[in-house]
């Protein structure tokens, strides 16, 4: 059970239905993201992003294995996540508009948003933070013979944090149902992998805990929701952890305030020919097939149900910011 | 009723707890190891024959580790009661309490509770610097925490209740000189108080403070060891007439500042005593409440009687200088009374 | 000894005042009426004039200070002194002499005011003496630092001695203390003469009956205003004032007038009253009076009196010892006009008849000028033709 692994095949194909709602949350995210990116330059959005295009195949294919009930714990990178794990398209909005509707009532913004009701508490947005709290949610089912999983995200620059170290560790050594997903978009910030990380992958790292690691094809959602699958149902039958590594790319900056003049033109350019949405298009129908239309009109409608809702929704009142320091009862 | 050391409180009030509620269990290193120690100050020892070493789990040495662990449990479900070998550790977790535990609730807009424990042995005890320092006013500075810090073994026992029944996560912060720890694990100049621990379930409530003993001439407000160092003052100075009245604030966050101001009302003079370094310390804080809420009621500046700036030393004879002696809480006495200080 | 120089009082309601600026510095050569330091309150900014010639000394409160009233700021050294001659600040054993050795309170204000340098006082303890008005700049401190601490003033109290049949401890401050300095200052430096004669006052009655039938409505106390407006000038010894060892003798007449107020007594200043007619005294002192009872009077209006009159008729008062209002020279009280048999021409006649007091400092005149002065007054109430002039 050590060392680096490809995905067994054992693993049952998803029917041409579900395939395709796989497309339309890539394509709720892709689109999503775009919106935001557009209304931070309309000025709505107070705070700056780290918008998830490109990487869409990772957080859908994961979720793909999830139940509503399994665990999650997201990054500062984390609209697709809550996307993909169920939170609604608009109390994300809203939280991102700094709205009393939004998610976390306008106390998180971007970097925080989240949906207990859905299994992800706010998102933690310091590098390598959640994996010991996403240890501690998989050893809380295990103790609690529940039969939940938890799926920890986290990127390549969170692989070098100790507290990932550590709660990879203690999930091996007690088996916990946890799922380390290392989406290796290539860069931490700015600064390339291979500055970073001496191995060649980073799942080379799970020999080392004494769990599988898994190289996948990030962009490639069924792919990767295969490979979840996969340690989703070792997790369930109490065979500990598994750590996934989906090589994927962002196709924007770290932050909307980086050009990307730390990479090629070039490298950019290969990585949108492997963009996910096409990646699974051509595997569904042929690109002038009508459904793609239709999806792209429904997820756009959703959009704009969602930033109605944002827009609709007050702004917080400035004493509110001194309510839910502590526990105030459900 | 029994007469119990503070690490039997403990002990007991984990026992009874883990008894009453499945949900509540304990992880950290060297907790529940056959033959092991029971923790570093015999707290849990012998727990694990009765709860399993599923409920009793030693982990690794990893600080972030346990305390992500216990946030991660706490927000689905557990009551984790987390054991930080030395409060020294909590800085190896810093990140897990200060930006993890004590924002989650605020940050999720009031959706998330995490309903946490975490036990620190603090206080400086020959052990050198980094297994040594009181860390209160750290921990007192982040909201979202709520921090204890009992005195008393039916302080322990009840405040280790409260904090497992409290839906916040709640430090704990317990003395080495005060657990009582017998054997291998007893500590040189320990004053291992024994106090009378009811048999029946029973809480102290979180936020409130107790006067340990009545005085009219001054007020002096000290936590954990230092509470007996104020102890003992006020003994020498009774024989001498000056009646000083001693106030445990028992919780550190929130602080029964209305226990301390009534007193300094009464009393008009104020020595805080602490065993943390002086500047930007607890005593700082306390002393400025008092002086935005009590002004006009002061009849002499307060004073603090604290560990000077430095790391805590590792030759007796530093250590004792480190650490307020019952004189220097006694020359903080006679100072704001106007006396002249004690002859040397 | 060196002058001191004091805050001034405003008059009114005013505590204290802001010390602005001083105009002088330490060292400075100055002559007495020399602007020396201004103040602010919160209707005015006043120039304090200097009230000795000679040296500042030492300034003893920085610009920028509030400071109660009558403080002392500063002090002028004069020819041939040094800062060596400044009264040092009571020394500790000045406090622990006898008067307190058995923690009494000392009453006596000239003491020790102020030490010089701060006393420092706890805030409990400050509570305190402000509550109980124990002046406890003058209490012998056992506090922490040399300060006064709450058993200090306990001490003090203790020593007040049995108060059991005390209704109320008021302090001596605000208005009722400058009345009382200026008062204690009065009767200590002034040497008084009362002369009282007896006017008849039958024409005056008559003629402010004529005035209100033609719907002209005027008190007794501005026809005797208008009077002494006309009386003072052929007197001017009396219109006088005693400065820097001066008689200034002025040439214009400002006239206080005595006003009983809720806050106590105040004497609100006409000023030029000798170019004035019946009416407009009338309409301007019933002006000031309202200010005065209202606490509305701008500082100034209580300032640079060359005269005073103070007029008790109105409380059935007959006759009474004024206190000059200093640093004038004199005052005129009034007691009330009452029916009297009276002998006119022979035969007894019910005449209404007054008397007046008038009260000089025989340092600045002699009796001779004061009788004169009072004559020619009482002529002028006597006249028919006064009046008959005065109406037109």
């Amino acid at each position: 059970m050590s060392g680096t692994a490809v995905v067994e095949t054992e693993i049952e194909p998803l029917s041409g239905e579900d395939r395709w709602s796989l497309y339309r949350q890539m394509l709720l995210i892709r689109r999503f993201e775009e919106r935001c990116n557009a209304l931070f330059l309309q000025g709505k959005i107070p705070s700056t992003l780290h918008l998830y295009i490109g990487q869409e195949a990772v957080a859908v294919g994961i979720c793909a294995a999830l139940r509503v009930d399994d665990y999650l714990t997201s990054t500062h990178r984390p609209h697709g996540h809550a996307l993909a794990k169920g939170v609604s398209a608009g109390p994300i909005m809203a939280e991102l508009f700094a709205k009393s509707n939004g998610c976390c009532k306008g106390k998180g913004g971007s970097m925080h948003v989240g949906g207990m009701e859905v299994g992800m508490p706010p998102a933690i947005a310091i590098v390598g933070g959640g994996a010991p709290v996403a240890a501690g949610m998989a050893l809380s089912s295990k103790m609690r013979r529940s039969g939940q999983v938890t799926a920890s995200f986290f990127g390549d620059g969170g692989a070098n944090e100790g507290a990932v170290h550590e709660a990879m560790n203690m999930a091996a050594i007690w088996r916990l149902p946890v799922l380390f997903v290392c989406e290796n978009n290539l860069y931490g910030a700015s600064t390339p992998v291979g500055q970073t990380v001496a191995v060649e992958n980073i799942a080379d790292r799970a020999a080392g805990y004494g769990m599988p690691g898994v190289i996948v094809d990030g962009n490639d959602v069924l792919a990767v929701r295969d490979a979840a699958l996969a340690a989703v149902r070792r997790a369930r039958a109490g065979e500990g952890p598994t750590l996934l590594e989906c090589k994927t790319y962002r196709f924007c900056g770290h932050s909307r305030s980086d050009a990307c003049n730390y990479r090629t033109r070039d490298e950019e350019a290969a990585w949108k020919q492997r963009d996910p949405l096409l990646v699974l298009g051509a595997v569904l129908a042929a690109a002038e097939d009508p459904r793609f239309e239709e999806m792209e009109r429904s997820v756009s409608e959703e959009i704009d149900a969602a930033v109605a809702y944002a827009e609709a929704g007050p702004d917080p009142l400035p004493e509110d910011a001194l309510l839910h320091v502590y526990w105030e009862g459900e | 009723m029994a007469l119990l050391t503070i690490a039997e409180a403990l002990r007991e009030g984990i026992r009874e707890e883990m008894r009453r509620d499945p949900t509540v269990f304990c992880l950290g290193e060297d907790i529940g190891v056959p033959g092991g120690f029971g923790g570093a100050f015999t707290v849990t020892l012998g727990l694990s024959e009765e709860f399993g070493h599923e409920r009793i789990l030693d982990t690794p040495i990893s600080e972030i580790g346990i305390a992500g662990l216990a946030i991660g449990a706490a927000m689905t479900g557990m009551r984790p009661i987390a054991d930080v070998q030395y409060g020294d550790f909590l800085f190896c977790m810093m990140d897990q309490l200060a930006n993890q535990a004590a924002k989650m609730t605020y940050m999720s807009g009031g959706t998330v509770k995490v309903p946490m424990v975490m036990r620190a042995p603090v206080g400086s005890t020959r052990r050198g610097s980094q297994h040594a320092q009181s860390l209160e006013a750290f921990f007192t500075h982040i909201p979202g925490l709520k921090v204890v810090a009992p005195s008393t073994a039916y302080d322990a026992k009840g405040l280790l209740k409260s904090a497992v029944r409290d839906d916040n996560p709640v430090l704990m912060f317990e003395h080495k000189l005060l657990y009582g720890s017998k054997g291998g694990r007893s500590e040189k100049g320990a004053l291992s108080p024994i106090g009378e621990v009811p048999d029946e379930d029973y809480t102290v409530p979180i936020g409130k403070g107790i006067i340990r003993r009545p005085g009219r001439d001054v007020t002096v407000v000290g936590k954990l060891l230092t509470v007996y160092r104020a102890l003992g003052a006020a003994e020498t100075l009774a024989a001498r007439g000056i009646e000083v009245e001693v106030i445990d604030p028992r919780t550190l966050v929130p602080l029964d500042m209305e226990l301390i101001l009534e007193s300094v009302r009464r009393t008009g003079r104020l020595v805080v005593v602490e065993e943390d370094n002086r500047t930007h310390g607890w005593a700082a804080e306390v002393a400025a409440q008092v002086a935005e809420e009590a002004f006009f009621y002061l009849d002499a500046p307060i004073k603090r009687v604290s560990a000077p700036d430095t790391p805590p030393p590792f030759a007796p004879p530093m250590e004792a200088l480190y650490v307020p002696s019952e004189q220097r809480v006694i020359d903080a006495v006679l100072y704001v009374l106007g006396e002249p200080p004690d002859a040397r | 000894m060196p002058a001191e120089v004091l805050a001034p009082p405003l008059g009114t309601n005013v505590d204290t005042l802001l010390l602005a600026e001083w105009h002088r510095r330490e060292g400075a050569v100055i002559r007495a009426g020399d602007p020396l330091f201004s103040v602010e309150t919160d209707k005015a900014t006043l120039d304090v004039e200097s009230p000795a010639s000679g040296t500042l000394g030492r300034i003893l409160v920085p610009a920028g200070s509030d400071v109660p009233s009558l403080t002392r700021v500063a002090w002028i050294l004069l020819p041939g002194e040094t800062t060596a001659d400044i009264p040092s600040e009571a020394t500790p054993e000045a406090i622990d002499g006898p008067a307190l050795a058995t923690g009494a309170a000392v009453t006596a204000a000239e003491s020790a005011l102020p030490r010089g340098d701060r006393v420092f006082i706890s805030p409990r303890a400050r509570r305190l003496a402000e509550t109980e008005g124990v002046a406890w700049e003058l209490v012998a401190p056992t506090g922490p630092e040399g300060a006064v601490i709450e058993r200090d003033i306990r001490a003090a109290l203790a020593a007040r001695g049995d108060e059991s049949g005390l209704l109320e401890r008021l302090p001596l401050d605000g208005i009722r203390g400058v009345i009382a300095r200026r008062m204690a200052e009065s009767a200590a430096s002034v040497a008084p003469v009362t002369l009282t004669t007896e006017a008849d006052a039958t024409y005056l009655v008559e003629h402010r009956a004529a005035l209100a039938e033609q719907g002209l409505r005027v008190s007794y106390n501005d026809l005797l205003l208008h009077l002494l407006a006309g009386v003072l000038p052929r007197h001017l010894r009396l219109n006088a004032s005693l400065r820097d060892a001066h008689i200034h003798v002025w040439k214009e007449v400002h006239l206080g007038l005595a006003v009983d107020t809720d806050r106590g007594l105040m004497a609100p200043v006409l000023r030029n009253a000798d170019c004035k007619t019946l009416v407009e005294v009338a309409a301007e002192t019933r002006g000031l009076i309202a200010s005065a009872r209202a606490g509305t009077l701008r500082p100034e209006a209580l300032r640079g009196a060359t005269f005073t009159l103070t007029n008790l008729g109105m409380f059935g008062i007959d006759a009474f010892t004024p206190i000059v209002n200093l640093p004038e020279c004199a005052i005129l009280g009034v007691g009330r006009i009452k029916e009297v048999p009276a002998v006119v021409d022979g035969r007894i006649e019910i005449r209404r008849r007054v008397w007046l007091s008038l009260t000089f400092d025989h340092r600045l005149i002699d009796g001779g000028l004061a009788a004169r002065f009072l004559q020619d007054l009482v002529r002028g109430i006597e006249s028919r033709r006064e009046h008959v002039v005065a109406i037109t």
